[in-house]
């Protein structure tokens, strides 16, 4: 190849926009007008082919695909994205032919936005450990920790505020104090039945004891509340906006306190049935940070969902959303 | 999702293989961009190119990759993990001599010559794509692609026809003169 060396910079830059089909006309007919150029095209494409060549790697496929899967909790249900591309024709088996370069996002935007994305599902991460906290720290220890547990856990959490009326004593619900307001009905809801809320109005999530300073708290947004029996799917099509969603009259989960929860995981940690595995198909959360609970005697699962921002209980049987848990202004909290 | 990935698996990791040099920063690069292409994707306008954009992602997590490797003390042989121990034959030592000569090569020019060669050559972007995935003229991936091919021809004659190993391909091979300055447009 030292053939190469009688060529100059302009005999390279037009053999090689040649190549690429990047001339000008007139540049093309000087290329084929001349067998020098001609010859170094060729040369130029048989280099080309060995750097397209893929070479062999000892890599695990499907076990990185699955772990970019993994790795967003998003990524196994925004297939309408995908779908949506495709139908204007611009995924297929190939890539796409050489076109005209088009807008798109800049990395700095999908950066900061990432950084945006994560920052709620870890509030709610941490809510999650902070219960689960609980549970572990009650089961090994006595009851007097409660207390010191909660204040640990609040601290821990960084944004769940967990207050406690102390002229309530034992009977005191921690409740969040997220600006959501529920407009839905307890009606399963155990050990809560006079913890009623407020249809339609600025709502509290505490029991009675507690509630003048929850309301306090309380904004009047409403906080999403998924049908009863829809599917996983269903619960997690919640806007990811945020926005206040409508409440479906008569289907609306029972809203869970922190404290609440706390107790199904106090009394679910001993019972073997509550230690079941969850095979409802994208929970849409995080399974590593879920909490296996019994629910109404059920096996029952506690995850994050990143759409609504919210805990859901989640039953292993049916896979369906039985509660929720508004914890959705912990970042304003 | 997973369909899409699949689909586009093999030429992200290829196109980070010939931008990173070698398997491990390879599999690290586009394992990066596959985390950053499903984030991404729900929030990609699909009056785009997709490809544009899957290699955008793809080229940023490969230089995000290469300079993490600056960063790290290099270990042990930094050519061996090149060797593919599944091939026999006198046919297969030429194929691993060509692939480590290439590898040698490409791994030399510098990464402003090599981005838009691998964007081009593995990609199959055109000019005004490469052009936008990175932020530079047309006119400048024209004349970057041209000399970094000059550089990698002339260092593969160099390694093949003077009887000079791979070890002296990177001694051997000049980078490439400085570009013109061209608005591209």
């Amino acid at each position: 190849m030292n053939e190469f060396l009688a060529f100059d910079d302009a005999d390279w830059e037009l053999a090689s926009a040649y190549l690429d089909n990047e001339a000008t006309s007139a540049e093309r007919a000087q290329v084929e007008a001349s067998p020098a150029l001609m010859g170094l095209v060729a040369d130029l494409r048989s280099m080309q082919s060995s750097v397209a060549a893929q070479p062999p790697a000892a890599i695990d496929r499907d076990a990185m695909i699955t772990a970019a899967l993994a790795g967003t909790v998003d990524g196994g249900v925004d297939g309408g994205v995908v779908d949506r591309v495709a139908g204007s024709g611009r995924l297929g088996g190939e890539l796409e032919p050489p076109h005209a370069a088009a807008p798109v996002m800049s990395i700095s935007a999908v950066r900061s936005r990432r950084a945006a994305f994560w920052k709620a599902p870890m509030l709610l991460a941490a809510a999650l450990l902070t219960v689960m906290g609980i549970g572990f720290a009650l089961r090994s220890g006595s009851g007097d920790s409660l207390k010191t547990t909660s204040g640990a856990a609040t601290t821990a959490a960084g944004a769940a505020k967990v207050t406690q009326d102390q002229s309530t004593g034992a009977n005191a619900v921690p409740t969040v104090e997220a600006a959501a307001a529920t407009t839905a009905a307890p009606a399963a809801l155990p050990a809560r039945a006079g913890a009623a809320t407020t249809a339609a109005a600025a709502a509290t999530t505490t029991a009675p004891a507690a509630a003048a300073a929850a309301t306090t708290a309380a904004a009047s947004s409403a906080t999403t509340a998924a049908p009863a029996a829809a599917d996983t799917t269903a619960t997690t099509s919640a806007p990811a906006t945020g926005a206040p969603a409508t409440t479906a009259a008569g289907a609306a989960l029972p809203l869970l306190t922190l404290q609440e929860l706390r107790d199904l995981v106090v009394a679910s940690a001993a019972n073997p049935a509550a230690q079941s595995t969850l095979v409802c198909p994208d929970p849409r959360g995080v399974p590593r940070l879920s909490v296996q609970i019994l629910w109404n005697g059920q096996p029952a699962i506690v995850f994050i969902d990143q759409i609504s921002q919210t805990l859901v209980v989640l039953a292993v049987n049916g896979c369906a959303p039985v509660a929720t848990i508004p914890i959705k202004d912990l970042a304003q909290s | 999702m997973d369909a899409f990935l699949r689909v586009h698996f093999d030429r992200v990791f290829t196109v980070c293989r010939r931008i990173t040099g070698n398997d491990t920063d390879a599999a690290d690069a586009a394992q990066e961009a596959m985390l950053a292409i499903v984030r991404g994707l729900p929030r990609f306008d699909s009056r785009s190119s997709i490809t544009t954009w899957l290699y955008r992602v793809t080229t940023n997590a490969c230089l995000d990759e290469l300079r993490r490797r600056k960063r790290r003390p290099v270990v042990g042989l930094p050519q061996l993990d090149r060797f593919d121990v599944t091939e026999d034959g006198p046919a297969a030592d030429d194929s691993l001599a060509d692939r480590l000569r290439l590898d040698a090569a490409l791994a030399a020019l510098p990464e402003e010559f090599r981005v838009p060669v691998v964007l081009r050559d593995v990609g199959d972007l055109d000019y005004a794509e490469i052009a936008t995935v990175l932020g530079i003229p047309p006119g400048t991936v024209r004349s970057r692609i041209a000399r970094g091919r000059m550089a990698l021809a002339r260092a593969l004659g160099d390694s093949s026809g003077g009887g000079s190993g791979e070890g002296d391909t990177r001694h051997g091979n000049q980078p490439p003169p400085p570009e013109r300055q061209t608005d591209g447009s």
